[in-house]
């Protein structure tokens, strides 16, 4: 039973003087409790635009998206809509940079009163930051005072802060220097051991995500090309899209 | 083997602050050597000290940039001007940064050659589809009547390599030339780097913080971290057997596609600010190596093997694994 499920979904947007783009064109993906599914695909496949249809951050045309059984393809009522959590490529935009990290780590509490008792909100943002390698220290600090690096672990904790049952990484660690990158990589990996948590975790970087996922979807114009074991998708690709891919990632030999 | 460019202990600053710490390099004729690192190692720092075109505020305090037998350091600016017109040619990552996107791309490109040999309008104009054929655009007659947001990003990143071999320079600077465009495009635009330099002759600075790309079209990796040059040698066995513990950690860091092999984070922490640098060598908060003289004692580049130099009191412990 997935716990995530996508049927038929189209994301269409009109663009000026070009008429209607179908970004998203007809796409079926699953993501079970606890399961890694990969999104591969080169920039313009659609494969943001299905992340954002997925979290409610785009209107999704046609087709259904459940999440745990509920529809939520016309919008995530109020108390699911922390079940699902999105973590960004840049983490300097995405993060206010007029609050404290620790701030920013709490904000979301304040919509889902129920989480977190006011009295604890300061040592659970301790452990929260404590739990993605940030020290507890810099909870007063803001954004423009850190790394790269550490404000990707600000974006994980503020996620993780909800205590979601799907992360969405979209491009993730794409802006990361190689080395952060792969502790972030790494992070995750025991995030997700740690917590049971399922990721749908999108990148053009076949490299990364061979890292992660258990199952990997390629996408290209709007359309899933080749599903299945990551294992097998990368190993003996079916679809000829796949395979161009595959034979033009640069390797270190 | 001749050096096209020859940097020696350049020391630029700005204000208190040090950005390139000695760093010297060499870049061979008809050959491309490749400068890695993470963002704020310096390397795209070397890149514009070299061009003399240093952001403001940022000066060359001291050191050697040699040319061509010519020292470019404190030439006036008018000559680092014909310097950057015709020696050398500039891809950057971005190539619509690069491109004039009120003007059809084959233009771009006789302008360069009309500059440069002084063609007519009409001959400069069938070089600029020659160059566009030979830089793999399809249909280039056609294509030079496009604007560049008519193309995509890898049709883009050639009409700027023809732009740059317009101008017939000596020594092409490709500044993350790949790092934008898509993963089936990287390959093919640093395989016609490649074919260039084999057929013209051309050097290249390659400057990326991908280390895949070295691999793939430089001859020669220096490795940057921190303001200092920390690993200089031949590209396969650079990565084969690093010999500065920094090197290693980045090949390791490097994520396989083609096979399963599970990545563990090699190195703790990020790469220090310029403003709080540590004392000693300024990897060794991060090394898995440091000893007692790494905290106090900064190690020199020096010569740990044929044409192979390391900035590490360690080299000869250094491991791949």
């Amino acid at each position: 039973m997935s716990l995530l499920s996508v049927e038929g979904l189209w994301t269409t947007f009109k663009a000026p003087g070009r008429g209607v783009i179908q970004a998203v064109a007809g796409v079926d993906i699953a993501v079970a409790e606890g399961e890694t599914v990969g999104l591969v695909g080169e920039s313009g496949s659609g494969k943001s635009t299905l992340a954002r249809s997925v979290v409610g951050l785009e209107r999704a045309g046609r087709g259904r998206i459940t999440f745990g059984g509920t529809d939520v393809t016309r919008g995530w009522p109020r108390r699911m809509r922390r079940d699902v959590q999105m973590v960004f490529q840049d983490p300097r935009s995405s993060l206010n940079p007029r609050m404290s990290i620790g701030a920013i780590v709490a904000e979301g509490w304040r919509a889902h009163p129920g989480l977190v008792a006011h009295r604890d909100a300061a040592a659970q943002v301790a452990q929260l930051l404590e739990q993605v390698g940030v020290d507890p220290a810099l909870a007063p600090r803001r954004p423009a005072q850190l790394s790269g690096g550490q404000c990707q672990r600000v974006a994980i904790a503020r996620a993780l802060a909800l205590r979601p049952r799907l992360l969405v990484c979209d491009e993730a660690v794409s802006a990361l220097d190689v080395s952060v990158q792969a502790q972030i990589l790494a992070l995750l990996a025991r995030l997700r051991a740690e917590l049971g948590l399922a990721m749908l975790f999108i990148s053009h970087d076949l490299g990364v995500v061979r890292q992660l996922a258990a199952r990997v979807a390629v996408m290209h114009r709007g359309r899933i090309v080749e599903e299945g074991p990551a294992e097998r998708v990368y190993e003996s690709p079916r679809d000829a899209y796949t395979r161009t891919l595959l034979a033009s990632a640069l390797e270190l030999d | 083997m001749d050096t096209l460019l020859r940097v020696r202990d350049l020391v630029v600053e700005a204000g208190p602050l040090r950005i390139l710490d000695g760093v010297a390099l060499d870049v061979a004729a008809g050959r491309t050597l490749g400068v890695v690192g993470e963002s704020g190692s310096g390397k795209t720092m070397t890149a514009n000290a070299v061009l003399g075109l240093l952001p403001a505020g940022l000066s060359v305090v001291s050191g050697s940039i040699e040319f061509g037998g010519t020292e470019l350091v404190g030439l006036p600016e008018s000559r680092r001007r014909a310097f950057r017109g015709s020696d050398v040619a500039m891809v950057f990552q971005d190539p619509l940064a690069a491109l004039n996107p009120v003007q059809p791309v084959g233009r771009q490109v006789s302008e360069v050659a009309r500059r440069r040999e002084g063609l007519s309008r009409a001959a400069a104009g069938r070089l600029a589809v020659e160059l566009l054929d030979r830089v793999g655009v399809p249909d280039p007659a056609q294509r030079a009547r496009a604007y560049p947001h008519q193309l995509s990003g890898g049709l883009r990143q050639r009409a700027v390599i023809a732009m740059a071999l317009a101008g017939r320079p000596r020594l092409i600077l490709a500044d993350e030339p790949t790092t934008a465009l898509d993963v089936s495009v990287q390959g093919r635009i640093l395989g016609l780097l490649a074919k260039i330099q084999a057929e013209d002759g051309v050097s290249v600075l390659l400057i990326s913080h991908d280390l895949r790309v070295m691999a793939h079209a430089a001859q020669r990796v220096a490795v940057m971290y921190a303001g200092r040059v920390v690993e200089e040698g031949a590209t396969r066995q650079l990565l084969r057997a690093p010999r500065h513990p920094y090197t290693a950690a980045l090949v390791r860091s490097v994520p396989a596609v083609h096979t399963r092999s599970a990545l563990v984070a090699p190195i703790p922490g990020n790469p220090p600010s310029l403003a709080a640098l540590p004392f000693g060598c300024r990897f060794h908060p991060r090394c898995p190596l440091a000893v007692e003289r790494c905290r106090v004692e900064q190690p020199a580049l020096r010569e740990v093997g044929p044409e192979r130099l390391s900035a590490c009191h360690r080299a000869e412990e250094v491991s791949a694994a």
